[in-house]
C-alpha cells in the first residue's frame, strides 16, 4: 500500500477524472494525494511512491509536465502513468523534442489513442473515463432539493441543462443560434438553465452557477434536476457531461461524432449527425501544439433536437422514461471503481 | 517526543479554545510548545518534533507551498480538525493525506473524511465541557458580564412560560438562522407563551426576528462560559437546527445544563443528542456555498416537524425537561474534561509510539 501522487489540471473535467482516480486508489488501500501543481520535493524526498499524470497531452502547455514524467519515472521505478486526452490534431513539428519520446500514454477513449498512435506515441491501454458510485450517490442525496426548486420555478417547461466552458470548440456561438430559430418560430415551453463560463451566449439561457465553480456531485444532482442535458460542442476528448448525466437517469442531446459516439446510446439520448470536419488552430495569443478537431452542423440540428426533445417529455412519456432507463444502463458501463483499476495494477503495479 | 502545537493564538475562533484545552491536556504527559498560526510558513521542525496543527485545513491552506515544505521535513505531522458536512473536497483529502494521522471530534467528521478518500487513520477525540458547566457552584462571572441584561432576563422569566435560548457568532445559513426564524415565527402566530434570547454578533439579528414577530431579547456580546451556563439554566429549549457542524458544541453544553435541545437528524450532533430530541429532515442540501474545503452535504431540518414537535414540547414542558435532566447526567460524565483528557493523551500516545 503506497502514498499515490495524481498530478492535473485546474480544468473542471481534470480535476473530476483525478477526483475519480483518488477514490480508486483509496478502494484499492492506497494513500491518494491530489494536485493541480507539480510539488517535486514529495517525489525527491521519498513521500510519495507512485504518481498518475493526468493532462491533455498537448505537446507545448505539457512539455515541463513530461520533463517531470522523466524524472519521477527514474525515482519512482517506474511506478508512474500519463494518463491524457486528446481534443484533435497534434502539431507534428512540436513533438520531434526527445522528451516525449519516453512517455508511454493510457488513452481515455479509441479516438486519442488514434490521435496518439498518428503522432508515433506509444499507448499501453485504452481506459474510458468513469463516474464514481460514491458521486452519483451523493447527487442523488442532493437533487431532490434542486429538482424541487426547478419545478417550482419553470412548472410547466421542458428543462434543459448546458454545462460548458466558453471556448469556441464548445460552440455555445451555435446554441445561441439554435435558440434564435426556436424563438423566430415562436417555440416556447422550454427553459435552458446554464453552468457556463463567464457571462451566458444567450439571454434566455438562465445561468445558474458558474462553470467549474461547484463540486461535480453538485453539477450531477442539478442534471438530475432538469429533463435534459444539452451538449452543444463540436469537439470533445471524452464528453463528460455525456456519461455523469446517463449515470443520473437523464438523457443528452449532442452530436454523434467521435469520441461522443464511442459512449453513447442513440436509444438513451437524442443525436444528431455532424458534418464537415474543420481544425481550429490554437489561439495565437496563447500558443498550443494542437489543432481542435470540430465536427460541425448548423444550429438547427440542436434547435430539431430540442424540439423533439420537447416532443416526447410531453406526449409521450413512457418512451421519455424508457430513454431514461436506458441512460442509466448505458452508464452502467462506466463505473470509474471498474475502469480505474486497470491502471493501478496494470500500469502502476501496486 | 517534543510537540510543537500550531493554532490560531490570536482569533476568537471556537478553534483557539479547542487548542488551547488540547495545550493543557497534552501537557500533562508531553513537552508541549504552542505556536502561533503565522508562524508555520518556512517552520523546519527539529528532529524529534511532532508537529500538530489546529485547524489543520485552514494552516495548511493558507500556504500550501509552506505545507508541502513542512511535510517533506516533518518526521510526524498530526492534523486536528472537523468536517462541517457529509464530504470534504479532494483538496482537503491530499492535505489530509500528508499527515500521518487526523483528530476529529465526532464520528460523523470521521465519515465524511474516510468517505471522501482519506487514508491515514482518523480517530475521534470528542470536545470537553468547560468546567464552567460541570461546577457545582455556578461561576459569578456572568453578574459583571451580563449586568444590565440581569433584569430584563428575569422580566422574561416570569412573564414567559417558555425561553428559547440561540446562540449564533457565526456562519448564519450553515447555523439554520433563518430555519429557527421560520419556526419561531410559525409558533409566534400560534401561541404567545414563549420568548427568545439569543446571543448574537449579528446587528440585523433583533430586524429579523421582530419583523417575524418573534419576541426577542439580543445579547450582542461575547460571553464567558459562566454567562452561557446561566443562559442555558435560564431557559428551556435549544433550537440546535444547524444545516453542518462537525459536532456543535452549543447543543453538548444546553444538553448538560438540562435544557432541550431540538435537533434534525442526520447530524454530528446525534451522537450526543437522545433519540427524542431529533426531528426528520426535510432535504440534504449544501452546508456552505462556496468553502474549498467542506463541499458535502448536511441535513435541513423540516420546519413543519418541528413545529409540531415544539407544539408538544412546549405543552408538556414538565416531562420534557425532566427527560433532558436525565440526559445531562450522562452528557456530563460522558463528556468531562478528565474523560476527553484520557482520550486525547492515549490517542496521541497511540500516534506517537507508531
Amino acid at each position: 500500500m503506497v502514498k499515490v501522487a495524481i498530478f492535473t489540471g485546474k480544468a473542471p473535467s481534470l480535476k473530476a477524472v483525478a477526483e475519480d482516480l483518488a477514490l480508486v486508489a483509496g478502494e484499492l488501500g492506497h494513500t491518494p494525494l491530489v494536485f493541480t501543481d507539480v510539488y517535486p520535493e514529495l517525489v525527491y524526498r521519498g513521500k510519495v511512491q507512485a504518481a498518475v499524470f493526468f493532462y491533455p497531452m498537448d505537446p507545448v502547455f505539457s512539455i515541463d509536465k513530461a520533463t517531470y514524467y522523466h524524472d519521477f519515472s527514474r525515482i519512482l521505478q517506474g511506478a508512474i502513468a500519463w494518463y491524457t486526452t486528446v481534443e484533435g490534431r497534434i502539431y507534428r513539428q512540436h513533438v520531434r523534442d526527445p522528451i516525449w519520446g519516453y512517455v508511454e500514454f493510457i488513452a481515455n477513449s479509441q479516438y486519442t489513442r488514434e490521435r496518439l498512435e498518428e503522432r508515433g506515441f506509444e499507448v499501453l491501454l485504452t481506459v474510458p473515463h468513469g463516474v464514481h458510485r460514491s458521486i452519483v450517490e451523493q447527487a442523488r442525496k442532493l437533487a431532490p432539493a434542486l429538482r424541487r426548486k426547478v419545478e417550482e420555478e419553470f412548472r410547466d417547461d421542458v428543462t434543459f441543462l448546458v454545462v460548458s466552458s466558453s471556448h469556441r470548440r464548445k460552440n455555445l456561438d451555435g446554441l445561441a443560434r439554435a435558440l434564435n430559430i426556436l424563438i423566430d418560430k415562436q417555440v416556447s415551453g422550454f427553459t435552458v438553465l446554464g453552468i457556463v463560463e463567464g457571462p451566458p451566449p444567450h439571454e434566455v439561457i438562465y445561468k445558474v452557477a458558474e462553470f467549474g465553480s461547484k463540486p461535480r456531485y453538485e453539477v450531477m444532482a442539478a442534471m438530475a434536476a432538469v429533463d435534459y442535458v444539452l451538449m452543444p460542442t463540436q469537439c470533445e476528448g471524452f464528453g463528460l457531461p455525456l456519461i455523469e448525466a446517463n449515470a443520473m437517469g437523464i438523457p443528452v442531446l449532442h452530436g454523434f461524432f467521435p469520441p461522443l459516439s464511442e459512449f453513447t446510446d442513440p436509444s438513451a439520448n437524442i443525436v444528431w449527425e455532424t458534418g464537415a470536419v474543420t481544425y481550429l488552430p490554437p489561439d495565437p495569443r496563447k500558443g498550443g501544439g494542437i489543432e481542435f478537431e470540430l465536427h460541425t452542423f448548423p444550429p438547427d440540428a440542436i434547435a430539431e433536437a430540442i424540439v423533439e426533445a420537447m416532443d416526447i417529455k410531453r406526449n409521450y412519456p413512457s418512451k421519455y422514461e424508457d430513454m431514461r432507463a436506458k441512460a442509466l444502463e448505458n452508464a452502467e458501463r462506466f463505473d470509474s471503481s471498474q475502469l480505474y483499476r486497470k491502471i493501478f495494477k496494470e500500469v502502476l503495479a501496486v | 517526543m517534543r510537540v510543537a502545537y500550531f493554532y490560531p493564538m490570536h482569533h476568537e475562533v471556537s478553534f483557539r479554545y479547542v487548542a488551547q484545552q488540547h495545550v493543557r491536556f497534552l501537557s500533562e504527559r508531553f513537552a508541549v510548545d504552542p505556536v502561533d498560526e503565522h508562524a508555520l510558513v518556512g517552520f523546519s521542525p527539529a528532529k524529534g518534533t511532532a508537529v500538530v496543527l489546529h485547524p489543520l485545513l485552514y494552516l495548511a491552506g493558507k500556504s500550501l507551498d509552506g505545507y508541502m515544505h513542512l511535510v517533506s521535513r516533518a518526521e510526524r505531522v498530526i492534523g486536528v480538525d472537523v468536517a462541517d458536512s457529509d464530504r470534504v473536497s479532494v483538496y482537503a483529502v491530499t492535505i489530509a493525506n500528508l499527515t500521518d494521522a487526523l483528530i476529529v471530534p465526532s464520528s460523523f467528521s470521521r465519515r465524511a473524511y474516510v468517505e471522501s478518500g482519506v487514508r491515514i487513520p482518523v480517530h475521534v477525540v470528542p470536545h470537553a465541557l468547560d468546567d464552567a458547566f460541570l461546577a457545582q457552584d455556578p461561576p459569578q462571572d456572568y453578574i459583571n458580564e451580563l449586568g444590565e441584561y440581569i433584569p430584563l432576563l428575569s422580566k422574561l422569566r416570569e412573564k414567559y412560560r417558555v425561553l428559547f435560548f440561540y446562540s449564533l457568532w457565526h456562519s448564519d445559513y450553515r447555523k439554520g438562522a433563518d430555519l429557527v426564524f421560520e419556526t419561531l415565527s410559525r409558533l409566534s402566530k400560534e401561541r404567545e407563551d414563549f420568548a427568545l434570547i439569543a446571543r448574537t454578533s449579528s446587528p440585523i439579528f433583533l430586524y429579523e426576528t421582530e419583523k417575524r414577530g418573534i419576541r426577542t431579547l439580543a445579547i450582542t456580546k461575547h460571553l464567558s462560559h459562566a454567562s452561557m451556563r446561566y443562559l442555558y439554566d435560564l431557559c428551556d429549549i435549544y433550537p440546535l437546527f444547524s444545516r453542518g457542524g462537525g459536532f456543535e458544541l452549543n447543543g453538548l453544553e444546553a444538553l448538560a445544563r438540562g435544557e432541550i435541545v431540538i435537533a434534525s437528524e442526520g447530524g454530528a450532533w446525534e451522537e450526543y443528542l437522545p433519540r427524542e430530541f431529533l426531528v426528520p429532515s426535510r432535504a440534504w442540501v449544501r452546508v456552505f456555498r462556496d468553502n474549498p474545503y467542506h463541499t458535502g452535504l448536511g441535513p435541513e431540518i423540516d420546519v413543519e416537524k418541528a413545529v409540531d414537535t415544539l407544539h408538544e414540547v412546549m405543552d408538556n414542558l414538565g416531562e420534557w425537561r425532566a427527560r433532558a435532566g436525565e440526559h445531562s447526567v450522562k452528557i456530563r460524565e460522558l463528556y468531562s474534561p478528565s474523560r476527553v483528557k484520557s482520550i486525547l493523551i492515549s490517542t496521541f500516545e497511540g500516534i506517537l509510539s507508531v
